[in-house]
């Protein structure tokens, strides 16, 4: 791995040559396989999506199940642990001598960072955006970046330990409301004789608090249709519509569930990369194992808890009569796993060397993350809202997924076309640029800080 | 870190700062803002938000009104911004000393870093386990992670900062009262149309009740009163139930929208710091803090004052003839008014007259962490209701007396303290938690 990082340049920028190719072979892999889930929700309202599972179980539920169980959510997790080993990545770099420290770079290229995702989810108005929370726990699992892989795992561990733990809290609350409303239930028909009877304040507060609970998990295909309109109108009123979603994410979401899961991820991406996994270094023997065993068991985890995921849709009085909520316990569980084992797969894959084309094709889209990241917001909300094509809520579940090829296919091809000439993606550009406060060489015709030290 | 670095200079590098070495006029002014902000603090201790609001601004002229106006003129965010405006410059003084004594800017950062998530930490205890729902170590830990990558900026770049920061909060404030202007107005036109005897579309029957529903969340509402005193006056299990949405609140949306405030404040002390000001000042530099600060601050103040309480009696009066919210001069007055106090009280410092009292108030700013937390322990003692349960039985002038008896008490114990112990309790485990390693705690007896 060392030799990897030989040719740094003087100031410690990490040059092109300086990449790993698997990891950003894999990077493109999770930024094209987060779109698989992320077209639902720019296409759909949600309660569409989830009348696909109440409703009559056709093709479109199979799709939506398939991609949800095997891809969707996995991918984001992968491109989360990704994100954590490129933290260890940037501040592996050589130490500077003059100017700015490596920790200083690293705080300004993740506040930089923050400051994309703001402007990728209140301007391009993308509500699902991954930047802020990466940016912000990016900066707080810095202190962890001397542990050993040892401790990483136990830290990881312990994150999702938490996630489930609050995930396991909510239900509970859950099932209290659920208990006294039933007491109040219970008084009323005792009392349905007795005219004077009157619930008092308390009791009918109880009794609201369940009703409205339950209500807001029904399908109101009013409420579907208001949706649908707001979205599909101009800029302003899609704004005014995703803001409160918006900050309701950055802050309540990141704060309560976000910040664990996240971590949780993030630090297991360190622990990988630590130990050497993204950097093809490992036995392919082991990569097997990892990609056999992490497929196995979060697959079996996912499928396991699938239907206590639906009948949480479905009907929330059973669900919170049932017993554990399998799915939010379990959740860290087979996600990392099944990111994991997608990870030791590719890897393997990459190893047969087969299909070179196909590995350098989607390590261009890797290398291009951010701008990937953030063309898809662009593509999808263009797409879908009003202010752009506003196809909002006017396609089946299935039909989405020809769009996500096409999407594919267009990323693919602009990221290999475009490094034909360029150092970085216009986005990755513009975040070193800002990152090291200079203007950073672009095209491949500029001499780098590296070969124009040498020149002179 | 040790380990990595372990350079023989670092290894013999003391790991705690001698006592000298601090900076006292820092000391003497985070002591006056830890007392002060017990101030602020004290009604959401001991009160209903409803009740505080109605008893500070219902009736103009009455004790309560009265208190409040020297309160709200002279000390209402004039001590939280001290005291951020102190943590921003402790920042360059934590950072600097390291850099000097070390040479190695990956220790610092890991030093700093882990410093800051302790603070956090801190926070949530402080919230979650103490129960004191304003809790700011939480906001101030954040906030310094955000932050260390300004400390070698000049003090023009910190300053326009910081100068952004507060703009930022006028713009939101400005947003946020236009959105109230505009539910106002949709009201009215609702009003006018019932009065025609047409009726109402469905929107309009929603504007209007969502006037009706805002204007009466702004009245005094005994009922919720009475049910929020009789919780607090609850045992720890009850309190604790009705404090943690309070807490999960303040430290995810409202610090969301807020943060600007702390790290304007901040970001503000860095650049007061790198230009000498809360340092190495003239006696001529303070006198023209004292006279212009307090030159806009107290007149703004005091119009900001009438002009809340003009808004208390009737708020959509005071919409329909406001078109911009009294926030919008909240940091120049602020600002103003605690540059004023940090003039006087270091003019004041080389008073010979003051000097037992300046010792006292840096004794009592060294171990700013320990008392602003026995503040909470003492306050949740006496008014929640797993300790003495005065919840709700004070009212807001007597809440003073209150702040006065725990400032003395802190005045007292600090100093004492400090003989026996190089540092306050929790300074010491935070301390040892940063540098991963117990650190000397009582102090030599010098003979």
């Amino acid at each position: 791995m060392t030799n990897l990082f030989s040719a740094s340049s003087a100031d410690g920028t990490v040059t092109r040559t300086e990449r790993i190719p698997t990891f950003d072979s894999l990077l493109g892999v999770a930024l094209l396989g987060i779109l698989l889930v992320n077209i639902q929700t720019f296409a759909l309202p949600k309660t569409a999506v989830q009348q696909l599972i109440r409703g009559p179980h056709g093709g479109n539920y199979w799709v939506l199940t398939l991609m949800n169980t095997v891809f969707g959510n996995n991918m984001q997790a992968l491109l989360t642990m990704l994100f954590g080993a490129a933290i260890l990545l940037f501040l592996s770099k050589p130490k500077r001598t003059q100017g700015l420290t490596v920790p200083e770079q690293f705080v300004r290229r993740q506040l930089w960072l923050i400051l994309f995702g703001l402007i990728n989810a209140i301007v391009l108005l993308w509500h699902y955006d991954l930047l802020f929370p990466y940016g912000i726990v990016g900066i707080l699992l810095f202190p962890f970046h001397r542990l050993s892989v040892r401790a990483l795992l136990i830290c990881a561990l312990v994150a999702a330990l938490i996630f489930s733990g609050k995930n396991y809290w909510n239900f509970t609350e859950w099932q209290q409301k659920y208990t006294k409303y039933q007491k109040v239930v219970a008084v009323e028909k005792k009392n349905k004789k007795n005219k004077k009877f009157k619930l008092s304040d308390e009791q009918k507060e109880d009794k609201s608090a369940w009703e409205g609970l339950e209500k807001g998990s029904k399908y109101d295909k009013k409420a579907e249709e208001a949706e649908i309109k707001a979205m599909r109108s101009d800029y302003a009123k899609v704004w005014n519509h995703l803001l409160p979603q918006t900050q309701q994410r950055e802050a309540s979401w990141l704060y309560r569930l976000g910040l664990w899961e996240i971590a949780s991820l993030m630090l297991l991406g360190m622990a990988l990369f630590r130990w050497g996994f993204f950097s093809n270094i490992l036995s392919a023997k082991m990569y097997a194992g990892v990609a056999a065993g992490g497929l196995v068991v979060g697959q079996t985890l996912a499928w396991l808890s699938l239907p206590s995921y639906e009948l949480q849709i479905v009907d929330i009085t059973k669900y919170v009569r049932g017993g554990l909520p399998l799915y939010d316990l379990l959740l860290p569980f087979q996600r990392s796993l099944t990111a994991l084992g997608w990870a030791g797969l590719i890897l393997l894959l990459y190893r047969l060397g087969t299909m070179r084309w196909l590995w350098q094709a989607l390590s261009a889209v890797g290398q291009m993350g951010l701008t990937n990241y953030i063309l898809q917001s662009l593509i999808g909300t263009l797409l879908f809202y009003g202010y752009g094509m506003s196809h909002f809520g006017s396609l089946k579940l299935y039909q989405l997924y020809f769009i996500v090829a096409e999407i594919w296919l267009v990323q693919t091809v602009f990221s290999v076309v475009w490094l034909r000439s360029f150092y970085y993606g216009p986005a990755e550009w513009l975040w070193r640029s800002l990152t090291y406060g200079k203007r950073q060489p672009m095209r491949l015709s500029e001499p780098t800080e590296e070969t124009a030290t040498l020149l002179s | 870190m040790e380990q990595s670095n372990g350079s023989v200079a670092e290894a013999h590098r003391p790991t705690y700062q001698p006592v000298s070495d601090r900076i006292q006029s820092l000391d003497l002014l985070r002591g006056v803002a830890l007392l002060g902000i017990l101030m602020m603090n004290i009604p959401y201790f001991a009160l209903p938000d409803t009740v505080t609001h109605h008893q500070l601004y219902a009736h103009p002229g009455d004790v309560n009104f009265c208190t409040n106006l020297v309160v709200s003129v002279l000390f209402e965010g004039k001590m939280r911004a001290l005291f951020s405006l102190l943590f921003g410059a402790g920042i360059l003084l934590f950072t600097t000393q390291k850099e000097t004594a070390s040479g190695g800017s990956i220790a610092v950062a890991d030093l700093y870093y882990r410093r800051m998530l302790w603070l956090v930490f801190f926070g949530v205890v402080h919230a979650f386990v103490i129960l004191w729902f304003g809790d700011i170590l939480y906001w101030y830990g954040l906030d310094g992670l955000l932050l260390f990558t300004f400390r070698h900026a000049s003090p023009r770049r910190l300053f326009i900062g910081a100068m952004f920061c507060f703009a930022f909060l006028v713009f939101q404030r400005c947003w946020d009262f236009a959105l109230v202007k505009e539910k106002r107005e949709n009201y009215l036109t609702a009003l006018a149309l019932e009065k025609q005897n047409k009726t109402l579309t469905e929107a309009q029957k929603e504007h209007k009740a969502a006037w009706e529903k805002l204007e009466k969340g702004r009245a005094l509402d005994i009922q919720a009163a009475e049910k929020e005193i009789s919780v607090m006056r609850g045992n720890y299990a009850q309190v604790w139930n009705h404090v943690r949405p309070i807490a999960v609140e303040s430290q995810s949306s409202y610090y969301y929208r807020n943060l600007w405030d702390s790290l304007g404040m901040m970001l503000l002390g860095m650049a007061l710091f790198k230009w000498g000001v809360l340092t190495k000042g003239s006696r001529r530099t303070y006198l023209l803090l004292v006279l212009i600060g307090y030159g806009i601050g107290l007149p703004l103040g005091y119009w900001a004052v009438w002009q809340e309480a003009a808004a208390t009696e009737n708020y959509g009066h005071y919409l329909d003839t406001h078109w911009l919210p009294p926030a919008v001069t909240y940091n120049i007055r602020r600002t103003g008014t605690m540059l004023g106090h940090i003039g006087l009280i270091l003019l004041l410092a080389r008073v010979e007259t003051f000097r037992w009292l300046g010792q006292s108030l840096r004794a009592v700013g060294q171990m700013a962490f320990t008392n602003y937390v026995l503040q909470s322990l003492i306050c949740t003692g006496i008014f929640y209701g797993y300790g003495l349960g005065y919840y709700g039985r004070l009212q807001y002038y007597q809440l003073m007396y209150v702040v006065a008896g725990v400032g003395i008490l802190e005045l007292i114990i600090s100093p004492i303290w400090l003989r026996y112990f190089r540092f306050g309790p929790l300074e010491w485990l935070w301390r040892s938690l940063t540098y991963r390693k117990l650190q000397p705690f009582v102090k030599p007896l010098i003979p």
